[in-house]
């Protein structure tokens, strides 16, 4: 489909008003114009391997991939094992964002390969600044292999 | 254990009674060993005596075989006879040496001597019948009849003399083994009695630690059942704890997401139609954001004092004047150069988790400055000093104080002795404070006037 010829950033992130903020705080500066959002980890996975309602589209690989952690059916930590273990996907840099500093779930991500967690400020102001920092540290700041 | 308590004296029961059946058993040996000394006297005092008679008999069957030799020389005039009678002149110097060497008490040395000279008569009584027939002097005359005569009454004499000595010699043996029955009956006694009492000792000593031991192994019983229960109260509690903290964790992680998305859509709205909106508009929206903004505070603060909770505290030595200037930093940093006069004492370093009471800190002092701001000259001292092995800590302040009836809710969570218009704030930071204090063991307290000022303590355990 024509939509994701090209994408930038894939969101994924179950709850709609987190995902409408970021998007909104990325939009602010941006960042927002090819920007996926799925409400899932199962859905995350059926687009970047082409499975599922995704079967037949043409590959992404996006230049940033922000995860919830905490999802229903695959949770944002499953996807970023998957994702490493892909030999085209591996590199993509992933940001995990949560509610929750879990400690147990900071140390699997590091583990697994993520590239930074982030825990989601609850006040407005500090939510815009971290997603738009992240957004412009890893979109703009960021240098990436060709 | 002091010999004033009674169980001093219960606990050595066993070992007087033991100590007595020993010296008994002790004694008993000695009683038996002299007994068989004594046993032995007396054999060899039997023996002695009847050396004694057996030496006098032989005395006598030697002076007798001279008489007979003697005899048969008078009557049949060959020389042969009186080969014996030699034999025996020689032989009872010997015996009586022999005699005499035996331990003889005084009146039997006098009998010996009697006996010699009775002996040495009759002997010239022979050789004078003897010397009779060598002169062939007739039998039937009168000087050999006197002269055999005589001899018949010399050994008249040693008989007597022989009888008198044996019976003597017995007589002392009985007496010594009279005496040697009693001590032998007393000694019977003695053995009997001492042992039946050692016995007695042990078997008292043994029923005692009998019971004493049944006693302690129940004692023991109550202290393992004792163990037990605690041992599952304190799980249960652990147990109820750990759910109590994990329930106060999800809550407020599972708040933030709603809180944030009210928060983020006023400001979404504000935005957007900010231009749309009248004043009184405006206002509410204003009073939802500013709530919003609140309720994120004590969602934080209540994570914060529910992670203190479950977080590990890992000990070091610290340097607090050190941390207390990083603290003082942060808070400029946070609220702007304060106004507040400061004065530092030397503090003690304290043994302790880094983050937590940096975290202590933190709070007394922002309560500390908070307090005081509204004063002409704020005041703000820090001491510490070390006192009946702990470190006290203070943070004083010249503010605004407290009244010591509400001091009770002083370190309670979200407990507040101050309108939040008047001074923002939570009510979790004393309570932090109070958690982190404890956990290393120590204790809070707090003296305050209102309108005076307040001084917060708080006391770690010395290090080890």
């Amino acid at each position: 489909m024509d939509e994701f010829q090209y994408v930038d950033i894939l969101l994924v992130e179950d709850t709609a008003t987190d995902a409408e903020m970021t998007i909104r705080a990325l939009r602010k500066r941006g960042l927002a114009n090819h920007l996926v959002w799925l409400k899932d980890g199962s859905e995350a996975l059926d687009f970047l391997f082409q499975t599922g309602s995704f079967a037949g589209h043409e590959r992404h690989s996006p230049k940033l991939i922000l995860l919830d952690v905490k999802m229903p059916k695959v949770d944002g930590i499953e996807v970023l094992r998957r994702i490493r273990q892909d030999h085209k996907l591996h590199a993509i840099p992933v940001v995990m964002l949560t509610s929750s500093a879990e400690e147990r779930d900071i140390v699997i991500s590091y583990e697994i390969g993520a590239n930074s967690y982030i825990v989601k400020p609850v006040d407005t102001d500090d939510f815009d600044r971290v997603v738009s920092e992240v957004g412009l540290y890893w979109m703009i700041v960021n240098k990436l292999p060709s | 254990m002091r010999p004033d308590n009674p169980g001093f004296w219960r606990q050595r029961i066993p070992i007087f009674g033991v100590s007595v059946a020993l010296i008994v058993f002790v004694f008993i040996a000695v009683i038996s060993f002299v007994s068989i000394n004594q046993f032995q006297q007396r054999a060899d005092a039997v023996e002695h005596t009847l050396n004694i008679i057996a030496k006098i008999e032989k005395i006598v069957s030697q002076t007798r075989e001279a008489e007979s030799g003697s005899r048969g020389f008078v009557i049949a005039g060959r020389s042969e006879f009186l080969e014996s009678v030699d034999s025996s002149k020689r032989d009872l110097p010997t015996t009586f040496a022999a005699l005499a060497a035996l331990d003889l008490d005084a009146s039997q040395k006098k009998n010996v001597e009697q006996l010699r000279s009775l002996v040495d008569a009759r002997f010239v009584m022979l050789e004078k019948l003897i010397q009779l027939r060598h002169q062939d002097v007739d039998i039937s005359s009168p000087a050999f009849q006197q002269a055999a005569d005589e001899g018949l009454q010399v050994m008249a004499s040693v008989r007597s003399h022989v009888a008198l000595m044996q019976s003597t010699e017995k007589v002392l043996l009985s007496k010594r083994d009279a005496k040697f029955d009693a001590s032998a009956r007393l000694t019977k006694r003695l053995i009997l009695f001492g042992t039946v009492t050692a016995l007695l000792m042990i078997i008292c000593v043994f029923w005692w630690l009998d019971k004493e031991i049944r006693q302690r192994r129940l004692a023991e019983q109550a202290v393992v059942d004792a163990n037990q229960t605690l041992l599952m109260r304190t799980k249960q509690i652990e147990a109820t704890n750990s759910e109590l903290e994990s329930f106060s964790y999800s809550i407020s992680h599972d708040l933030r997401i709603p809180l944030r998305a009210i928060a983020g859509y006023a400001r979404m709205v504000q935005e957007d139609y900010g231009s749309e909106l009248d004043r009184e508009g405006a206002r509410l929206l204003e009073v939802i954001c500013s709530n919003a903004k609140r309720m994120g505070l004590l969602i934080d603060d209540l994570l914060t004092f529910s992670k203190m909770g479950r977080q590990g505290v890992s000990a070091a030595t610290l340097d607090m004047n050190a941390m207390v200037g990083f603290a003082m930093d942060e808070l400029h940093r946070k609220d702007g150069e304060s106004r507040a006069t400061l004065s530092v004492g030397t503090l003690p370093a304290a043994w302790g988790d880094r983050a937590l009471l940096y975290q202590v800190w933190m709070n007394l002092l922002s309560n500390a400055f908070k307090y005081s701001q509204t004063r002409a000259d704020p005041q703000i001292k820090i001491e510490g000093r070390i006192e009946g092995g702990e470190i006290i800590y203070s943070v004083s302040d010249n503010g605004v104080g407290f009244d010591m009836q509400y001091y009770h809710k002083l370190f309670g969570v979200f407990q507040r002795l101050h309108a939040a218009d008047e001074f923002p704030g939570t009510g979790v930071g004393l309570a932090i404070v109070q958690r982190i204090v404890t956990r290393h063991g120590g204790r809070v307290w707090a003296e305050a006037e209102v309108g005076r000022g307040a001084q917060f303590f708080f006391a770690l355990p010395l290090k080890g």
